[in-house]
């Protein structure tokens, strides 16, 4: 076991315990990995936010913000080892990250939980974590895909529609979709006519569509990837005349729906919804024009998240008074969350003037409003797309 | 103080993973240290012994099978059975296959559980995982749930050296050396090659499952990434063989030493500038190959090298030393 | 028939291996091509042929190595045809190699102590849960790799890594394995090829002092014709994938069919050994 011991030197040497006038904050991400690509504009987003704070005044009492980075490779293990590091090793107060849904779930379940560090994660987006007994300690900026299957279910009660029949491809991510959906137009006083799962890949479903058809309902919700049932589905449903009218999900999102459906089949007959960044908020205007400078594409996944989580931390730390875990978790909710004054990226000075003077602050987000809801997860924000007289999706922001 | 604890803990997390790996790095010894067999695909047995504790200890989850609960050491026992069974499977198929081809057949192998685990949404939740696995003491409070799982986890690496270490010289390693050696000779000397073979690959794949469900008590969660090839099997023949092939010491040095280079440097290279920084996760992975070449280089059989056991005593008194045969005339 | 005795002791007339119209094809290739002999038990029977002749493929198939296109084999009465290897042992019959095959990394003990069959200690259970047994069955098994050893004259090395070894003093070993077992047939794969001629000499005086002592039948493919003469009786010559002759070398070697198929046109039809 020497070299342990070896290891153990050496790791003392390396990480000197936090330096007077420096708040440590991990940024775990899969730098490595299957997702490398997406994860470096991701981590630009981090590093910018801590930019912009770094050069209004600092944390607290002019204290440097630091990001840790460690490498999550999107990987359960490296995602454990990266968290025990940055939480043990490097004594991080918070932790922004990790990337995967895989890693993050490992982590804060193996590390950051039962050592009391929060964490915020920009683009895990797996509705697992949702359900995780986590002490309030574990957020993320990024939307659990479930609230997809929410943000459509209002579309179609706004919409008028009051009897829906739904189906489902089975799989994970379609299946937690449409279980979001049923339960939220049911709450809305919306009826499900009749629910039922199918599997994708077959050549025909009409024996599916007769069942589906026979409640009344006024028209279907479809949760499926275009090409294993979606396109499929349509056409029989079209064909049979069961069903004139369809929702669906961003598993529907593709020309080639129109293309082999025709567009004069489809016009005023299909919604499908799809995760979007608001172009025209303010919030992402002034992160845009800020990450652009720095040479990096804003349209890139998850940026405008990573920044937002890292500023998301900063605040909390503002707020709480103190580089203290515990006090980081509970002023999480309070800086994100209205009442408050608007906070938006790159007003750093304001929130620090603010939060000193006492005030509340509600920080609206690059990526929307960051409100975290009681399992820390933030509502996602949508498009809706339809198909205009050009035979072209057209798209409209969901408010 | 708190820095001091802090290392503490991480120390108790290599010691952790490095035990882990060290079951896996075990049971390729027997495999490929003992036996000369070539698997390649130590990520599939792994997965299966993960997925196994996963979904037999997890409560009932809508998005995977789960819900049976077990009590989590049957868990792990049912986690080396069909690991067991499944490398018996592979090796009654692919046994006969020379060394090069072996290693082909069980790489293809591995792809093939990990896109079964990937794709059988229904059992596994597909490439989300399976999350909240329990694992053994975490009930009790910090820093004793980990002193204890670090524990528990040094004791089965314990066990499993004491016994292939008895194994190993015993008759039983003897014939999987001669195999390895010399599977034509070993032949003639009237060892069922085969069998042993066979033999050898099921109880490495036992221990591979079992490593399997360790992990996935440790990380709590599993997906598919938890079995890539680069950290599930490359990486455990590169301790194997910097440890020393053959040599059970030399299995658990390899697998606690690479491990720790593994995870420690990042804790140097984090403090690089940002844009180093991320290049050098890369120059992680060149680095466990540069390691690696050395240690080839410089002990060509690891830093521990393969013993005979202990000379056997001569059991009746010394005999006419040497050369005394040739003599004898009619 | 031609069977005589060199220590005088009465010899049991039945075969102990019988090969009836064994034939062995590759394709197009015939190199073994319906041949038939006996080993009669407790001779040192020689077998022997120019390049090509098919000899190696002859010792291949009775020693379980592949097998035979058509054609028979018995052993102690016994069909024994396309057996594997290792339950040709089983029964009785122990073969070397041409090259050494001996365990590099095992030492030269435990090259010998690997041999005897019904050792408890190769189940990877009992070693674990009946280590009492285990050890028992070694020192039985220790105590007969030790005299072999002595018989060989290697004790000196016992402790050795048996590839650090000699070519002369792996042959040797060879020789050892089988010692280490009820041997009834020892099929040797050419044991005085690249050995000079002290080791050739121990070599011989072994193969006679296991024949009479203990005695094992030994079937012999040999290109070296010296060894043949002092050693072997009878010798069967192939030709061609047949036996063309056999009997006592001084008759065999006299033999113009034989000088023929070695010195005359036979050699231009060598096809693949």
């Amino acid at each position: 076991m020497k070299h342990l011991i070896t290891a153990a030197a050496l790791a003392a040497l390396a990480a000197t315990p936090a330096m007077a006038g420096e708040i440590r904050v991990g940024s775990v991400a899969g730098v490595t990995g299957p997702i490398a690509e997406l994860v470096a504009p991701i981590v630009a987003g981090r590093n910018l936010a801590a930019a912009h704070i770094n050069a209004n005044g600092g944390l607290l009492d002019g204290d440097t913000l630091v990001l840790v980075l460690a490498d999550s490779q999107c990987d359960p293990k490296a995602g454990v080892d990266a968290g025990n590091k940055v939480v043990n090793v490097e004594q991080v107060v918070a932790i922004v990250g990790a990337s995967c849904s895989g890693a993050t779930n490992g982590m804060v379940q193996s590390v950051t939980i039962p050592a009391g560090i929060p964490s915020v994660s920009d683009s895990a987006t797996a509705p697992s974590i949702t359900d995780l007994d986590d002490n309030n300690l574990v957020f993320r900026t990024a939307p659990s895909d479930a609230y997809q299957g929410a943000a459509l279910a209002k579309l179609a009660w706004e919409a008028g529609y009051r009897k829906l029949a739904v189906t489902y491809a089975n799989d994970d991510y379609n299946a937690g979709i449409a279980e979001v959906f049923v339960a939220n137009f049911e709450g809305l006083g919306g009826k499900v006519t009749a629910n039922q799962v199918h599997e994708p890949n077959k050549a025909s479903y009409r024996a599916e569509i007769t069942t589906l058809s026979g409640g009344g309902a006024e028209a279907l919700a479809l949760f499926a990837y275009y090409g294993g049932s979606g396109i499929t589905i349509i056409r029989n449903a079209l064909e049979t005349g069961a069903f004139g009218k369809f929702m669906a999900a961003d598993g529907m999102f593709d020309v080639s729906v129109i293309e082999q459906i025709g567009a004069e089949n489809l016009r005023g007959n299909l919604m499908i919804t799809q995760s979007a960044s608001d172009p025209s908020n303010t919030s992402y205007q002034l992160f845009a024009e800020a990450y652009k400078s720095t040479g990096m594409d804003p349209g890139a996944p998850y940026a405008a998240h990573g920044y937002d989580a890292t500023f998301l931390i900063a605040l909390a730390i503002e707020q709480a008074g103190a580089a203290d875990p515990a006090l980081i978790a509970a002023a999480l909710p309070e800086v994100a969350n209205a009442p408050g004054e608007i906070i938006r990226p790159g007003e750093w000075e304001k929130a620090k003037a603010l939060i000193a003077a006492g005030k509340a602050v509600n920080y609206e987000g690059a990526s929307g409003s960051v409100d975290f809801d009681a399992a820390g997860d933030v509502p996602g924000f949508y498009s809706v797309n339809t198909i205009n007289a050009e035979g072209k999706f057209e798209m409209r922001f969901l408010r | 103080m708190e820095q001091y604890y802090g290392y503490f803990l991480y120390l108790l997390s290599l010691l952790t993973m490095g035990g882990i790996y060290a079951v896996l790095t075990l049971g390729l010894n027997v495999q490929w240290g003992f036996t000369g067999l070539f698997n390649a695909g130590i990520a599939g047995f792994f997965a299966v012994g993960a997925y196994v504790q996963a979904i037999l200890t997890t409560p009932i989850y809508a998005r995977h099978l789960g819900g049976y609960e077990w009590p989590i050491p049957l868990a792990m026992l049912a986690a080396m059975a069909l690991s067991a069974v499944v490398g018996y499977g592979v090796a009654k198929i692919c046994i006969r296959l020379r060394a090069d081809y072996l290693a082909i057949a069980t790489i293809g192998i591995a792809e093939i559980i990990r896109l079964v685990f990937k794709n059988e949404g229904w059992a596994t939740n597909g490439p989300r995982g399976i999350s909240q696995i329990p694992k053994a003491f975490e009930d009790l409070p910090q820093p004793w749930n980990t002193l204890a799982f670090v524990a528990m986890v040094l004791a089965i690496v314990m066990v499993i050296y004491l016994a292939l270490e008895r194994a190993r010289t015993a008759p039983w390693g003897r014939v999987m050396t001669a195999i390895r050696e010399n599977e034509a000779a070993a032949a003639a000397a009237g060892k069922n090659v085969e069998r042993f073979r066979l033999e050898s690959f099921v109880i490495g794949s036992a221990l591979m499952g079992l490593g399997g469900a360790l992990m996935a008590q440790y990380l709590k969660q599993i997906d598919p990434q938890v079995s890539d090839p680069l950290t599930a099997t490359f990486l455990v023949f590169v301790m194997l063989i910097a440890g020393g092939s053959a040599n059970n010491k030399g299995a658990i040095l390899g697998a606690m030493l690479m491990w720790t280079v593994w995870s420690a440097t990042e804790i140097l290279t984090s403090r690089l500038p940002d844009e180093f920084a991320i290049r050098s996760a890369y120059v992680r992975i060149f680095l466990i190959g540069l390691i690696l070449q050395f240690i080839l280089q410089r002990r060509p059989q690891g830093i521990l090298p393969e013993r005979r056991p202990k000379p056997h005593p001569r059991l009746r008194g010394d005999r006419a030393p040497a050369a005394n045969t040739g003599s004898t005339k009619q | 028939m031609t069977c005589r005795r060199r220590f005088g002791e009465i010899m049991d007339a039945t075969p102990i291996l019988r090969v009836d119209n064994l034939v062995k094809r590759y394709g197009g290739l015939t190199a073994v091509d319906g041949a038939s002999f006996e080993v009669r038990r407790g001779s040192i029977t020689g077998l022997i042929g120019p390049n090509g002749a098919g000899k190696t493929t002859t010792f291949d198939i009775i020693a379980g190595a592949q097998p035979p296109t058509e054609g028979r084999i018995t052993f102690e009465g016994n069909d024994i045809t396309g057996l594997p290897t290792h339950e040709l042992f089983h029964l009785g019959i122990v073969r070397s190699f041409q090259i050494p095959k001996e365990y590099g990394r095992l030492t030269v003990i435990e090259n010998l102590m690997l041999v005897p069959p019904d050792q408890p200690g190769e189940s990877v259970w009992a070693t674990w849960f009946t280590p009492g047994r285990v050890r028992a069955r070694e020192r039985e098994v220790l105590e007969l790799a030790d005299e072999a050893l002595d018989f060989l004259g290697l004790s000196h090395l016992r402790e050795e890594l048996a590839g650090n070894l000699s070519g002369g003093q792996k042959k040797l070993l060879e020789l050892g394995r089988g010692m280490m077992t009820e041997s009834k047939l020892v099929l040797l794969d050419e044991p005085g090829a690249g050995v000079n001629p002290t080791l050739m000499n121990k070599i011989i005086e072994m193969i006679r002092r296991l024949n009479a002592e203990r005695g094992y039948t030994f079937c012999i493919v040999e290109h070296d014709m010296d060894l043949i003469a002092r050693l072997c009786d009878p010798v069967i010559v192939l030709v061609e994938g047949k036996v063309l002759t056999e009997g006592p070398f001084s008759e065999v070697g006299n033999d113009p069919r034989v000088i023929d198929a070695y010195f005359g046109g036979a050699v231009s039809a060598a096809g693949p050994a």
